[in-house]
């Protein structure tokens, strides 16, 4: 273990640890789990979850508000500390955007399982009815994702480019190519952010 | 429907007169802009003269629209039902359903000296119906004749509509459906074959009504209780066959609408008995 925070912060980047990998793999058994159980449902009809006329809607529709509500979360901790002029606010930055959008693709996601013909979900934008609360819902979580990509994305461009610059060797072709991409026409200094201590992980937000 | 829609080739036309007084060559941003808002608001004003269209054809100002040549309604005389709860019973046997699938469903409602009663309750088939306007892919719709029903082809099944309808008539189908044994036919809006994953719920037996038969319902009721009747030719009739002049009948009783500060217009009246009351401001 080193002190150097350059180092401390490339450490995600290198060899994942035993521990990682067990994590990976308990939390990767949680989703064979839960995908067994929505196959399992799609066969038998919602019934099988419990669901009956007068519990029409439940856990999935609290799982899509509850990880929506997270991911709104996010995004007030960084416009808070944005607002605030926070200046340490770069990692909790890209803690709280990472979260936004993690969470609301798991929320919307959510959706699937909880309508009982997905199978014709493309309805929702192919005949959708204007007067319907559902699809403006629909609207604005699409909209709140798109945002949330873009202000996650546009913070990572220095980062990237950072890393692309300085550690194409260390990351890997895959990576390398992936972070090449993403910073792509970064015409900035990402030397000055490296080599200033302690902000290897900027946010320009 | 007013004469506003706009023509198919409004949206993505050029820049509009005036937008752009420095044209240079290739796309300004402005113009770009000017172009991309113009495109927008053709969309969406194409869009939403579209739902008009689609609804203008369903909702009408008057309770009953001048084209149409019936009126489907039903008239439910409380004094007469002991609760003998055959009208379900006929319901399920005609629709394949399960037992709990109650589309039309008797409750136990209290009365002023504190008695119960009972209530058959169909769909009221509401004049302004609040499960067609919440669903998120149009699949319910209403007919000239006043009838709501489901196009369980297009259902996705989000529920919404058991959320809206304020007299719990829609039921889901959780799990495979019973098989239609008595109905080999092709499904349609008016005689739906159950779906899993799909909502349904009471449609009057609208494939009867044109053949001037009873609903399921009506025809299986043996206290004469239900009456299918029309507000455009002002007949209704029961089981025994009495026929009667709907709007006197209706008048003449003092026949009241269930959940009517609901603003929903319900197509279903209710005599009242001695001491009974269906609740709310009605």
């Amino acid at each position: 273990m080193t002190t150097n925070p350059r180092e401390a912060s490339l450490r995600p980047f290198g060899k994942p640890s035993v521990r990682w990998r067990l994590a990976v793999l308990a939390l990767g058994a949680v989703v064979a789990a839960g995908i067994v159980a929505w196959v399992v449902q799609l066969r038998g009809g919602m019934g099988v979850a419990g669901y009956n006329d007068h519990a029409f809607w439940a856990i999935y529709i609290a799982d899509v508000i509850t990880f929506i509500g997270v991911s709104y979360g996010g995004a007030v901790v960084s416009a808070i500390l944005r607002l605030t002029g926070a200046t340490w606010r770069a990692p909790l930055t890209r803690l709280a955007e990472g979260t936004a959008v993690v969470t609301v693709l798991i929320g919307s996601a959510l959706i699937i399982p909880h309508i009982g013909n997905p199978i014709l979900l493309w309805e929702l934008l192919a005949r959708p009815n204007l007067s319907a609360p559902v699809f403006w819902d629909f609207v604005a979580v699409m909209t709140y994702t798109f945002a949330s990509i873009v202000f996650f994305a546009l913070p990572l461009v220095p980062d990237m480019a950072a890393l692309h610059g300085g550690h194409a060797k260390q990351l890997g072709r895959g990576r390398s190519t992936l972070y090449k991409f993403i910073s792509k026409g970064w015409v900035g200094a990402p030397k000055v952010r490296v080599d200033e201590p302690g902000t290897v992980v900027p946010s320009s937000t | 429907m007013q004469s506003h829609t706009p023509s198919p080739d409004e949206g993505p036309a050029g820049p509009p007169p005036g937008a752009a007084p420095t044209e240079g060559p290739g796309l300004s941003r402005r113009n770009l802009l000017a172009t991309l808002g113009v495109a927008a608001t053709g969309g969406a004003l194409a869009l939403v003269s579209y739902r008009d269209e689609a609804q203008a054809s369903t909702k009408q100002a008057g309770p009953v629209p001048k084209k149409a040549q019936h009126a489907w309604c039903m008239v439910i005389d409380l004094r007469m039902c002991d609760g003998c709860k055959v009208c379900t019973t006929s319901c399920q046997t005609r629709h394949s359903l399960r037992e709990e699938q109650t589309w039309i469903k008797v409750y136990d409602m209290e009365d002023s000296t504190g008695g119960t009663f009972p209530m058959p309750r169909p769909c009221m088939m509401c004049e302004n119906p609040p499960c067609m306007y919440v669903c998120p892919v149009g699949a319910t719709l209403r007919t000239d004749e006043g009838l709501v029903l489901v196009d369980t082809d297009s259902c996705v099944g989000s529920r919404a509509c058991m959320a809206a309808c304020p007299y719990e008539a829609r039921y889901f189908n959780w799990t495979e459906p019973l098989p239609a044994k008595k109905m080999p036919m092709p499904n349609t809006p008016q005689m739906p074959v159950a779906k899993k994953g799909t909502v349904g719920k009471c449609v009057l037996c609208a494939d009867r009504l044109p053949q001037g038969e009873l609903p399921a319902c009506v025809q299986g009721c043996p206290m004469g209780v239900l009456y299918i009747g029309d507000l455009v030719t002002d007949v209704a009739v029961n089981s025994f066959g009495k026929t009667v002049l709907l709007s006197e009948f209706l008048k003449a009783n003092d026949a009241v609408r269930f959940k009517e500060e609901q603003g929903t217009n319900p197509r279903v009246y209710y005599i009242l008995g001695h001491g009974q009351d269906l609740g709310g401001e009605a």
